[in-house]
């Protein structure tokens, strides 16, 4: 059974690769998201601010681009993102509502 | 060829892959079986069954009727050469009618006499499970009607041959994780320890465990730790950390250097595998307890007369990237008498239903001063209760006993 996730790529206002993810990453689907990040070269933001859950399957992608990646989430996983300690490699952002573009 | 569906030769092969009796065979005997009943049926010299290897890269001979040689010699194809490595890569059958070097890179082949081959993929719930193929030493063109009917035995034997490995594989992991586990822990003089581990109900067997130690000078090691991913690979990489960690912790005191001397291992030895590990050592003689955590939830800390709180540790990042690249940091914190540590997995807090602060403050209203069993048994009650965990669950629970005067 895989988890509902839609990862869609495109631009941010500054022009900066935007890696959008909508719905939830588990052990079931972190190869989409492996695939994903694979297609997009150089740094990306990942907007996380529409994603319900990340599990640690999920979070050890984020830690495998560490060096390339800024995160933006929701208060929802903020907690994840300083209790596994990725707030301290990658920059990570938490905004209230997540901006409309 | 109309009459292909219901010919005498496809009923034969249908009644022979279907047999009930061979449900109750294990694998070998299963191959053994069958292998006979393709030569016979098929009128071959040899039949042959070569599985995959763990990481899917290469063919392993494993069964054969005619070839023995084969499985004498530990023959391996890599997938993608030659004849059997070319039905495994397309998984397509694959006929050829000249057998030499130019086709085949397996010499046994040829020295045979075998004239004419064919091969099929073994394709279970889309696993290529491995190659069934069949030779003769007869110039012979075997028809598509064999080739389809040969395909209806493989499917059988990959979809026994897919249920002995997961079987296998979830059987290994119970017993490395079950060995892994300290099955007593050790006892120091006022100090109760008490753990519990729980395989997830959607994960299975994983790869968190806890692990407890005496170290020189009166000191004690306590680690918890989680591996991403769950079954056999993960409880492989577990083992490995934990031996791993236990050398460290004997050569270098301090626990963040012992974290960063096991992130360094993992980043090198480890391809692509994460963990999460909580390092505590406790000093017997002065009650002080130096933590260090890479990626890991921070401990729970519960003295009498004040409220439980998480142990203020700077969390480094997990073991396997070598990402810590400013070093890491342990803290040091008192442990007066008739407190309690608490260390744990995320599989205890965190739910998709709940979000990871409502766990960690259930866990921390919980965790007050009591006995280490009573504490362990009243943690799993408030958080797990009566909903299994979908991921596995570790807990270890120290306490500094309360003595009199």
């Amino acid at each position: 059974m895989t988890t509902p996730l839609t990862l869609t790529p495109g631009r941010g206002p500054d022009g900066a690769a935007v890696l959008k993810v909508v719905g939830e990453i588990d052990m079931s689907n972190t190869d989409a998201l492996v695939t994903a990040l694979d297609g997009i070269a150089g740094k990306l933001v990942l907007d996380l601010t529409a994603c319900e859950y990340l599990d640690s399957a999920g979070l050890s992608v984020l830690f495998a681009h560490a060096s390339r990646i800024e995160v933006v989430t929701s208060p929802l996983l903020a907690p994840v993102m300083k209790y596994s300690g990725l707030a301290d490699v990658v920059a990570v952002r938490s905004v209230e509502d997540p901006p409309h573009p | 060829m109309v009459g292909a569906r219901r010919s005498p030769a496809r009923q034969r092969v249908l009644e022979a892959v279907t047999d009930g009796a061979l449900r109750d065979l294990g694998l070998d005997k299963l191959l053994e079986v069958l292998l006979g009943r393709v030569r016979d049926l098929f009128a071959v010299d040899t039949a042959t069954v070569l599985l995959t290897d763990a990481g899917g890269g290469q063919l392993v001979a494993t069964a054969t009727i005619g070839l023995e040689e084969e499985i004498f010699q530990g023959v391996r194809i890599p997938v993608g050469t030659g004849f059997a490595g070319r039905v495994a890569q397309d998984r397509e059958p694959v006929r050829l009618d000249r057998v030499d070097s130019s086709t085949v890179v397996n010499p046994l082949l040829w020295e045979r006499g075998l004239k004419s081959l064919v091969g099929v993929p073994m394709v279970a719930q889309g696993d290529l499970t491995g190659v069934l193929h069949v030779g003769s030493t007869t110039d012979r063109r075997f028809t598509d009607e064999e080739v389809d009917l040969l395909l209806l035995v493989a499917d059988r034997l990959a979809t026994a041959a897919h249920a002995h490995r997961s079987r296998s594989a979830r059987a290994a992991a119970a017993v490395l994780q079950e060995s892994l586990l300290p099955s007593r822990l050790p006892t120091a003089d006022d100090w109760e320890l008490a753990a519990r581990y729980v395989p997830g109900t959607d994960s299975g067997v994983g790869g968190d465990w806890y692990d407890v130690f005496h170290l020189p000078g009166g000191r004690v090691g306590l680690v918890i730790g989680d591996v991403v991913g769950n079954g056999l690979p993960a409880a492989i990489v577990m083992g490995r950390l934990r031996s791993a960690l236990r050398a460290y912790a004997l050569e270098f005191a301090d626990p963040a250097e012992v974290l960063g001397k096991l992130d360094r291992k993992a980043s090198h030895f480890e391809d692509h595998a994460m963990a999460t590990v909580a390092y505590a050592v406790i000093d017997t003689a002065t009650h002080r307890m130096d933590v260090a955590l890479a990626g890991h939830l921070p401990p729970v800390l519960a003295a009498p007369g004040r409220a439980p709180d998480f142990v203020d540790v700077p969390v480094g990042p997990p073991v396997g990237y070598d990402l810590a690249v400013t070093g890491r940091r342990s803290a040091t914190v008192e442990v007066p008498p008739g407190a309690l540590v608490v260390l744990y997995t995320d599989g205890l807090v965190e739910r998709r239903d709940r979000d990871l602060d409502t766990g960690l403050e259930t866990l921390r209203r919980t965790a007050t001063p009591m006995p280490a069993e009573t504490a362990c048994v009243r943690i799993m009650a408030d958080l797990v209760g009566d909903s299994p965990a979908p991921d596995d669950v570790a807990l270890l629970v120290i306490r500094r006993v309360l003595t009199e005067g």
